[in-house]
Order: C-alpha cells, then sequence, then structure tokens
C-alpha cells in the first residue's frame, strides 16, 4: 500500500508531465473553439462588389436600385467602369463585378475566383433574376395583387429549424473536440513511459531495485498501472468539465458515457506508454514512437481533417475498428451526436477489447524477473 | 551461506561466466575481485535472479534462489554501482519507500528508516531531492537505501567508483561496522587496495572464473614473488649487477635508467643485507624503498595481466 | 565566420548527435510526409465542397404529403438527388456517417396546412421544417436558402391570387431563369487548382512538425547539465556553439527538403516538375522552411522537456496550420479570425500557393506583389524568432 503511495506521488510530481497532460488538451481545445466556435454563424463581413451601370434604361436600372437598397447590408457597392472594375478585381479591392447589363438588359456577375463569398454574391444574383421574373408574372396576370406578393418577400419568416437526428441539438465543431479528447487519452502514454521504465530492471537501476525486493513483480505492476491510469483518467474528467463549463460545449448530457470512453482511453494510452516504456529501445525512439504514433492514429481518425475517417471507413473499414483513436472518437461521436446505442455499445465494445489487449501486454511485458542482459 | 557451482551465462556468442565456482561463508566480508569485463557484476545479477543463466547452480541461505524466493530476498540488501534513487522523492522518501518493500508494517519500519538516515549522516537532508545532493551524499544514499532493512547479506557492487577518499574511507569503515553488527558482506571491486583492507576472504576472478581464492595472506603465498626491493638513481658496473644477482632468494633483477629493481622469492628480511652491500662497495644511491607483494602481484603471476587497465 | 572556420569541432558533434537521433527523424518524416500524402490525394474534391453550391444528396421524410410538400420535394429534386426517407433513425445515421447524404429534410405533418393558415392570417403559429445538416459543408446552409425562397414565392404567389398548384408550377418554372456568372479570364478558380497545389498547402504541417521534433530531441541532450556545463567552459562562446548547431541542422533541413520535393510525385505524377510556376512554388516552399526552422529552435531552447516539446510542437503547428487556412480554406474561418491570420506565417504561404494555383494564365503585377509581400513577411517572422532564440540561448548561458 505504501509503495502505491509512493508511486503516485513519483508521478503527480513530475510538475512537467502533470502540467502539459492537463494544459494541452485545453490548449487546443480552446483553439478549435476560437477558430471554429463562429462556423455557420452569419456574422459576414460585407463583400466589397463593383457595379458598372453606364447609361443603363430599365430593366438593368430596377437592378441599380436592387443593389442600393443591398447597400450596407451584406455588400458594399462602388460604382465603377468596366476598366476600373476589372482592374479592382485583380487587384482584390473588389470581390465581384456586378454588371446592370450583361448584355439583354439581364445583369450580370463577373468573379475573380470561386469562394464561399463569391457563392453568395452568386446567390444574390440568381434571387433577384428570379424574383425579377416572379413579379413580371404577377405583374402581367394579377396586377393589383402586386403590393401583396411585395410585402409577403419582404416577411423575414424562418420556415427551418436545425435539429439533429433524434431532436437533440448538435454543434458541429463537436466533432474536433472529439479528436482532441483522443489525443488527450494518447498523452497518458508519457506516464506510462515513466511507469514502465521504472519497472523494467534491465531498463533502470531503480526497476533493478524494484525487482530483487521481496515485492511480488505482477502486484507492483498491477500498481504502476493503476496509478497511471487513475491519474490520466482524472486528467480526462478535468478536461471534460472544462469542455462542458469553461467552453460552454454542450456535450449532449451524456457525461457518464464520455467518462467511461475516457476511461477506456486512458488505458489504452498507459499501457501503450508502459510497452514501449520497458521496451529495450533507445531513448529517443521511444519517444519518436509515442510521439509520432499516436499523432498518426489520430489523424487516421481524422483530427486534421475529419473526412479522413470517412475514407478509411468506405475503404478499409477494418482499421477503424482497430484504431483506438477512431474507436474513441466514433464512440463520441455514436454517443452524443447520432442517436444510435447499439453502434455505442459496439464501439465502447471494441475499445475495451482494445484498453484490455493493451493492459495485458503491458502486465506480461513488465512480469517478467529474469533478464538475459540488463 | 552462499553457494554457487559451475555457473555458466552467455550473453549471445561471449561466455561471461565459466564455470564459476563461489562460496561465501556466513559472518565474513567476502571480496571478488576481477578487472573489467571479469563477470563481477554479472555473477551478482545471477545471484540476485535478475539474470538468466545458462547452467549451474546458486544456492542461498540453504535453498536454491529463483525470482520467487521471496523469504531469501529479503534478506539481502544491495548496493549498486550507479545510484538508484527516485529523482521525485526526497530522501526520507526513498529510504522509506525501499523499506518498505522489506518490511510492510510501518511501526516496525520508522525506527529502522531513522536509524539509516543517521547512521549514514543523511539526517539533516531528509527532506532534499536526489538533485540536490552532492555526489558523496548521494552515494550515502544509495547505500542507506540498500542497507535499511538490515539484511543478512549485503552485497556491493564496486561502491567506491568515482567516490572522494573522504567518502571512500566512510564507506569502507560503515561496511565493517555493518559486518560487526552481523551482516555477511559481498565486496565486488577492481580496486585491490581496499579488498586487502577489509574483505576476510578474497574469490580472484578472471574471464568469468576463480582463479584463486583464500585470504590476502594465503593468496600471496601462492606466488613466487615475495619483497620487492626498487634502488633509485644509482649507478653499478656489469660486476656489481651479477654480484648482486648471486644474492640469496633474488628471482628477478633489472637495472635501466639508474634504477634497480629487485624481486625476492621471501617476502621479509632482504633490504638489509642489500644495503650492507651497497655501503661496502661504496655505491651511491638516492632511494630505496621496499615493497611487499600486493594482489595486483598475484593477479598478475595467474594471470599474466595487470588487475587495472 | 573565422571562428566557425577555425574550430568546427562543435559542428561536427552536433552532426554526431543528428546521426545518432537519425533513425527517429526519418520515422518522424516519414509519418508525416504520408500524412501529407494522405491528406492532398484525398482533399482535393472534398476542399471545394466547403463553399461550393454543389449537388447534395437529400433525404427528405414527408409526413405531411400534401401539394405544398411534393412541391418542395419537386423542387428539391431539381438541382439535388433526392432521396425518400422513412425516417429510420439508424439507417439515416449510417447514410449520414458515409456522407450517402448531406441533408435531411423532415416535412412534418400538417406542414402544407398551417402554411396555407398563415397567409390567410389565421394567427396560427406556422410550422417549421426540421432538417440535419453535415458539418462543414457549406452546401447545407445553401440548401436552407433555396428551401426559404421556394417557400417565399410560393406564398408571393398565392398572395397574388393564384391557387396553390398554379403557385408551385409558376415558382418551378421559374428555374428557367438562371443569374449568369463569369469568372474573369485570367482570374483564379479553385476548380483548376492543380493537385500539387493542395500537397503544397500542406507543407506548413510537415515542416513544422518534422523539424521542431528533430531540433527538440538533440537539443535535449545537448542542454544536459553536465554537457551544457562542459561546453559552456570551453573557448567557443554561446553564440558561436549555436550557429555551429544551426550550421549542422541546415545540412539536415536541407535533405529534408529535398525529400519533401518528392511528394507531389506521389501525389500527382509529374506535373509540378513541368509546371510554370514551380519556381516560385519552390522559393515559397524555402520561405516556409526558414520560418519553421526558427521556430523549431525557438521550441527547442524554450522546451524544459520531451513533454514539453510534443505539446508545445502540437499547439503551434496545428493552431498555426488551421488558423492559417491550411487544413480550412481561410473563407469558411470567422471574420476576427482572419484578422490574426494575418500574422502567421502560414497564412501568407497558403496564399501564395492558391495564387500560384489558381492563377489561370501569367502572373499579374499584383500576384508578383503578393508573392513578394509573402516571402519578406515569412523571412523577416523568421529572422525575427531566430534572434529572439539566440538572445534567450546567450542570457541562459549567463545565468549559470
Amino acid at each position: 500500500m505504501q509503495s502505491l503511495k509512493y508511486r503516485y506521488l513519483q508521478v503527480v510530481r513530475d510538475r512537467g508531465n502533470m502540467f502539459w497532460g492537463l494544459f494541452y488538451p485545453m490548449i487546443l481545445a480552446t483553439f478549435f473553439f476560437i477558430a471554429f466556435g463562429d462556423l455557420g454563424k452569419d456574422s459576414w463581413k460585407e463583400i466589397p462588389v463593383a457595379l458598372v451601370a453606364e447609361e443603363v434604361q430599365e430593366p438593368a436600372a430596377m437592378f441599380v436600385s436592387f443593389l442600393e437598397t443591398m447597400d450596407g447590408e451584406l455588400i458594399t457597392v462602388t460604382n465603377m467602369t468596366e476598366e476600373e472594375a476589372l482592374a479592382a478585381l485583380s487587384g482584390e479591392t473588389v470581390e465581384g463585378i456586378f454588371f446592370a447589363d450583361g448584355g439583354d438588359g439581364a445583369p450580370a456577375l463577373t468573379v475573380g475566383k470561386s469562394g464561399l463569398r463569391e457563392t453568395m454574391l452568386s446567390m444574390l444574383l440568381d434571387a433577384y433574376v428570379k424574383n425579377a421574373a416572379m413579379y413580371r408574372d404577377i405583374a402581367l396576370s394579377h396586377p393589383e395583387r402586386l403590393q401583396d406578393a411585395l410585402s409577403v418577400m419582404q416577411e423575414d419568416v424562418s420556415h427551418i429549424r436545425e435539429v439533429t437526428l433524434g431532436g437533440k441539438t448538435y454543434d458541429h465543431v463537436l466533432e474536433y473536440f472529439f479528436a482532441s479528447i483522443a489525443m488527450m487519452c494518447f498523452f497518458g502514454c508519457f506516464t506510462g513511459q515513466k511507469l514502465g521504465e521504472e519497472a523494467a530492471a534491465n531498463v533502470s537501476r531503480q526497476a533493478a531495485r524494484r525487482s530483487i525486493s521481496p515485492e511480488k513483480k505482477s502486484l507492483a505492476v498491477l500498481g504502476d498501472l493503476t496509478v497511471g491510469i487513475s491519474i490520466q483518467f482524472a486528467s480526462a474528467l478535468l478536461f471534460l468539465l472544462f469542455l462542458q463549463y469553461g467552453l460552454r460545449i454542450s456535450l449532449g448530457g451524456n457525461f457518464l458515457g464520455m467518462a467511461l470512453i475516457c476511461l477506456l482511453g486512458s488505458m489504452v494510452g498507459v499501457s501503450l506508454g508502459m510497452v514501449v516504456g520497458s521496451a529495450k529501445i533507445k531513448e529517443g525512439f521511444k519517444t519518436a514512437i509515442l510521439v509520432a504514433l499516436p499523432l498518426f492514429l489520430c489523424f487516421l481518425a481524422g483530427l486534421m481533417f475529419g473526412e479522413m475517417k470517412v475514407l478509411i471507413e468506405r475503404s478499409f473499414p477494418l482499421l477503424n475498428r482497430v484504431n483506438p483513436a477512431a474507436l474513441i472518437s466514433d464512440a463520441l461521436y455514436f454517443l452524443n451526436v447520432y442517436n444510435d446505442p447499439a453502434g455505442f455499445r459496439l464501439r465502447l465494445f471494441l475499445l475495451f477489447v482494445f484498453a484490455a489487449v493493451m493492459t495485458i501486454w503491458a502486465f506480461v511485458s513488465l512480469r517478467r524477473t529474469r533478464y538475459d542482459s540488463i | 551461506m552462499l553457494e554457487i557451482k559451475g555457473l555458466v551465462k552467455r550473453y549471445g556468442e561471449t561466455l561471461a561466466l565459466d564455470h564459476l565456482d563461489l562460496e561465501v561463508k556466513e559472518g565474513e566480508i567476502f571480496g571478488l575481485l576481477g578487472p573489467n569485463g571479469s563477470g563481477k557484476t554479472t555473477t551478482i545479477g545471477c545471484i540476485l535472479a535478475l539474470l538468466k543463466y545458462d547452467r549451474g547452480e546458486i544456492r542461498l541461505f540453504g535453498k536454491e534462489m529463483s525470482p520467487t524466493a521471496y523469504d531469501s530476498k529479503r534478506q539481502i540488501g544491495v548496493v549498486f554501482q550507479d545510484v538508484a534513487v527516485f529523482d521525485r522523492l526526497s530522501v526520507f522518501e526513498n529510504i522509506d519507500y525501499f523499506c518498505g518493500l522489506y518490511v510492510p508494517d510501518r511501526a516496525e519500519r520508522r525506527p529502522l528508516v531513522e536509524e539509516a538516515l543517521s547512521s549514514t549522516g543523511l539526517n539533516e537532508y531528509r527532506k532534499k531531492r536526489p538533485k540536490q545532493l552532492s555526489g558523496g551524499l548521494l552515494r550515502r544514499l544509495n547505500i542507506a537505501c540498500g542497507i535499511v532493512h538490515k539484511p543478512k547479506l549485503i552485497i556491493l557492487d564496486e561502491p567506491t567508483v568515482a567516490v572522494d577518499p573522504q567518502s571512500r574511507n566512510r564507506i569502507l569503515e560503515d561496511i565493517k561496522a555493518l559486518n560487526k553488527a552481523g551482516s555477511t558482506i559481498i565486496y565486488t571491486s577492481h580496486y585491490m587496495e581496499e579488498v586487502e583492507q577489509i574483505c576476510t576472504r578474497i574469490a580472484i576472478i578472471d574471464h568469468g572464473r576463480q582463479v584463486a581464492c583464500g585470504t590476502s595472506q594465503e593468496l600471496k603465498e601462492m606466488i613466487r614473488t615475495g619483497e620487492s626491493v626498487t634502488v633509485e638513481g644509482v649507478v653499478l658496473t656489469q660486476a656489481q649487477i651479477d654480484e648482486i644477482r648471486r644474492m640469496p632468494q633474488i628471482y628477478d633483477l633489472s637495472y635501466e635508467n639508474e634504477e634497480l629493481k629487485l624481486k625476492y622469492e621471501n617476502s621479509t628480511g632482504h633490504l638489509l643485507p642489500l644495503l650492507h652491500y651497497l655501503e661496502q662497495e661504496g655505491i651511491a644511491f638516492a632511494n630505496v624503498f621496499s615493497e611487499q607483494p600486493t594482489l595486483n602481484d598475484v593477479f598478475l603471476e595467474i594471470t599474466g595481466k595487470e588487475l587495472r587497465d | 565566420m573565422t571562428a566557425f572556420k577555425k574550430n568546427r569541432t562543435v559542428f561536427f558533434l552536433y552532426l554526431a548527435e543528428i546521426r545518432y537521433n537519425l533513425p527517429a527523424m526519418l520515422m518522424y518524416m516519414v509519418i508525416f510526409m504520408s500524412i501529407c500524402v494522405a491528406i492532398s490525394r484525398s482533399r482535393t474534391e472534398t476542399m471545394q465542397e466547403m463553399f461550393e453550391k454543389t449537388a447534395v444528396p437529400v433525404a427528405v421524410i414527408d409526413r405531411d404529403e400534401s401539394e405544398l410538400s411534393k412541391g418542395l420535394i419537386a423542387f428539391l429534386g431539381q438541382e439535388n438527388k433526392v432521396i425518400s426517407s422513412d425516417g429510420e433513425e439508424n439507417e439515416l445515421t449510417r447514410q449520414l456517417y458515409y456522407r450517402e447524404i448531406g441533408y435531411v429534410l423532415t416535412i412534418p405533418e400538417g406542414f402544407g396546412a398551417s402554411f396555407a393558415d398563415a397567409l390567410t392570417g389565421e394567427a396560427k403559429e406556422e410550422m417549421s421544417l426540421e432538417v440535419v445538416k453535415l458539418p462543414d459543408h457549406a452546401a447545407g446552409y445553401y440548401l436552407d436558402a433555396d428551401i426559404e425562397q421556394f417557400l417565399s414565392r410560393v406564398k408571393a404567389y398565392l398572395a397574388a391570387g393564384d391557387g396553390l398548384e398554379e403557385a408551385l408550377d409558376q415558382t418551378l418554372a421559374l428555374r428557367e431563369h438562371q443569374a449568369e456568372v463569369r469568372i474573369a479570364e485570367g482570374a483564379y478558380a479553385y476548380d483548376n487548382m492543380p493537385r500539387f497545389t493542395y500537397t503544397f498547402n500542406y507543407y506548413p504541417y510537415l515542416y513544422l512538425s518534422v523539424l521542431t521534433y528533430c531540433v527538440g530531441f538533440v537539443l535535449k541532450t545537448f542542454r544536459e547539465k553536465k554537457l551544457a556545463d562542459r561546453l559552456n567552459a570551453s573557448p567557443i562562446p554561446a553564440a558561436t556553439r549555436n550557429l555551429h548547431g544551426i550550421a549542422a541542422f541546415s545540412v539536415v533541413f536541407f535533405v529534408f527538403w529535398l525529400l519533401s520535393l518528392l511528394i507531389p510525385l506521389v501525389t500527382d505524377g509529374t506535373s509540378f516538375y513541368t509546371s510554370p510556376h514551380r519556381g516560385l512554388y519552390l522559393i515559397n516552399t524555402v520561405a516556409f522552411l526558414l520560418v519553421a526552422a526558427s521556430i523549431a529552435f525557438f521550441i527547442g531552447h524554450v522546451a524544459k522537456n520531451e513533454i514539453a516539446i510534443t505539446a508545445l510542437t502540437n499547439v503551434v503547428g496545428l493552431g498555426m496550420c488551421f488558423l492559417g487556412g491550411v487544413f480550412v480554406p481561410l473563407d469558411v474561418l470567422s471574420e476576427n479570425v482572419q484578422k490574426f491570420s494575418r500574422f502567421l506565417p502560414s497564412y501568407w504561404y497558403v496564399r501564395v500557393c492558391n495564387m500560384l494555383g489558381m492563377r489561370q494564365g501569367d502572373l499579374t503585377a499584383a500576384d508578383f506583389g503578393l508573392f513578394r509581400e509573402s516571402m519578406l513577411f515569412q523571412c523577416v517572422f523568421a529572422a525575427a524568432l531566430l534572434m529572439l532564440t539566440l538572445y534567450i540561448v546567450k542570457k541562459r548561458s549567463e545565468n549559470v
């Protein structure tokens, strides 16, 4: 018991590890929050456009007045000649040129590239064209009701409500946070590495001292695993709390499920570290493995670019069932977003299997008490 | 107490221990002497059941030694050559932790830890971390961690390498004290002076084999070399050299750069006749000194190599 | 320089240490280059999906089965693929997960009725359509806008006195009227961006990660107290020693840079090597290599242990790449974030890459201006950070 206490002390006193283990994922999550927190929210800057409208007559003039009403809302309009406008487009001072008369009296749009804002400009023009046609129709068939039609169009009613499947609210940003939770679980491998080194007599002298004592090796290793996993799990819980209450990201009220996932993830991370730590390879290489491998696994699970996981799912789905980072990310997804308890349970089970395998591997590789050489 | 018979250990192609036999009796300070690479540390590893070996038998406290011989392990204390303590625990915590592996009961353990702290002079440093200690203090901590539980058998593997003379003497004194208090000591080193100083019995090993064993005196009597006499700053003619060569019990003579070296077969009483002769002949000299045979001589004669590289 | 020439021992010391760490460094390089290849091979198409108005497979659950709902479905079918669904959640989940559909529309029962009622002013609250969208796909938002407009226009026709059937027909017929949109000649076009441009866009992440880890782990050895003391006691001043270190690393970085130029071969065949702007691409990569090197040295000297190095590298690497438009196109990031991005060298690197990739014809004067600005920013950033690092090292060696 007291040896367990001292092992805890040793891990906790490793300030570097403790600090980064906790703060690194928080910093990462905050980054994501800043970068993506405003995604989809309508805070678009006005798009600068040029208007080429020299000596126009109806119906082009109607377009001009339409643009004038939009000026200051979605767009800012500057009148220019065609040459000026093209130059401005090239120099990126405007992002689109509206021609009041692009030929046949109909307006046209010229853009410099295809992009989000350019698409919005084209949608703006499209709306105008269609609405203009509609008003023409109505003016021909029911001219006396034109005003009614106009006032209907001016109403600002929304007919759409965004939901998740199953009706829960869903924050799109969550996907990236799932991957960062996976990264955090893997960070536990550094704690595991230290513990593994201090339990393998052929790696460190301290471990040799422990090995020659009457302390049962298997108990000692079990103790180390417990220490590492519990500390990593505690960090994970703090991180979840940070997400929920610090960044105020809705975790969907499934705290227990997420905690369970974090526990299994911590087991994977710590035992991976212990296995690598107890191996008789160069220190630099050990670190390289523990840094690069989790990163690679997280990449395959969609940390850098969400589509990756989907692509693998389509072409080589077995990988997603075996990659612990993908299992963690998927389990979180299934728990929070897709209302699919069966899918969640499957992922959780696979994760459990993986965690168990890693832990047993760590246990077996460290239980050895006699070596070929130390 | 400890019996090793026919121990064989290979590291791949290299034969580290070649049918090694050793016996350590209770109560003695047993020295294991040999040059670097002779197999001392490997032997220790095998005794402690840390290393696998290919053939042979190790019996400790009358029982076969194995990794699960917990009762035997409880009686052993080890001080490795490298400092083996935890950086993130204080001096007190380190000693307490390692003691706890042997003595689980807190009440029993506390006085042991306190005694270890005071006997190694670490009491005022109990709250410090290993990084804050000087080299000598660190070594003392290393020792404290190994002996705190008052084991019956203490193994020290080259404990004085890279240690200043003061600390070294202190360590040697401590070992003697431990022995007096009832522990059997196995002491490995390649420093023959220390081994000679404190060990009651010595085994010399080379290339994984025991080449000689006995007390210091017994070992020296094994070899031909007795006393050696060196005369510096002396000018001799060939005739004089021949005359000296004919003196009794001289079995080796060399004269170079005004330095005369003589080796006698017997260990005592050769200096006076020589001085007498020099005086008689009126031969002047700058310095003369006589040396008793050392373990190095023993080693040299038996193996043809020096102990220290 | 003369000090360097006179005594190159430290230089070779660094090289030896690098050589010792070579297997680990190679491992990093291989892993990160594979990530780079994987991303750029698959990202090409999906990049455009982020903002383009592409056709989206839509699953529709029609619980209303009114004339209006059928009309809405017909409207959606004009530009998108419509799949009718019974609303079974697991199936929808699966389809969304596999991106077989990108949008789920549920038309609740009574929607048509409430729509008509609202028009006649019977003061009932209008029912809402329920929509599930995929994240990071602007197409969903465009669809929202389309649906809203459709409904508004139907209402307008109804207000003008048409019956529902006629209103729907008229609204659907509006499809004939399309906006005329052109892309200026010689202008940018994402569609025509060569694949290797996407590859190059990921280099900031590749360079930052590999260089920082390599430098960090080698420098750690040199900072170990005993070795550091010994070096500090030598007659070679700290600044010179660091220059030696930098020189040694430059060798490694140069080799790595050459290796990285092979990646386009894997992702896009030989088209890069024969493209007209390849020289400018290369210069751009060299500029960012300098940036990455300066960051690597900074972190290598500032971080106290391996964990700190890992954490800082990931944070800086991922952060700079996300916010600089490497993983996510800049357009998609919010206003405030974009303001901040301008201070990141990765932003400038990506802008040049995109400019080179999208420019159809020859580069304009404005393009060259952007190029110069970008190079200037990256080089100044690298130089400034390097100065800072050397200063920190000097101060540190003085405060022993």
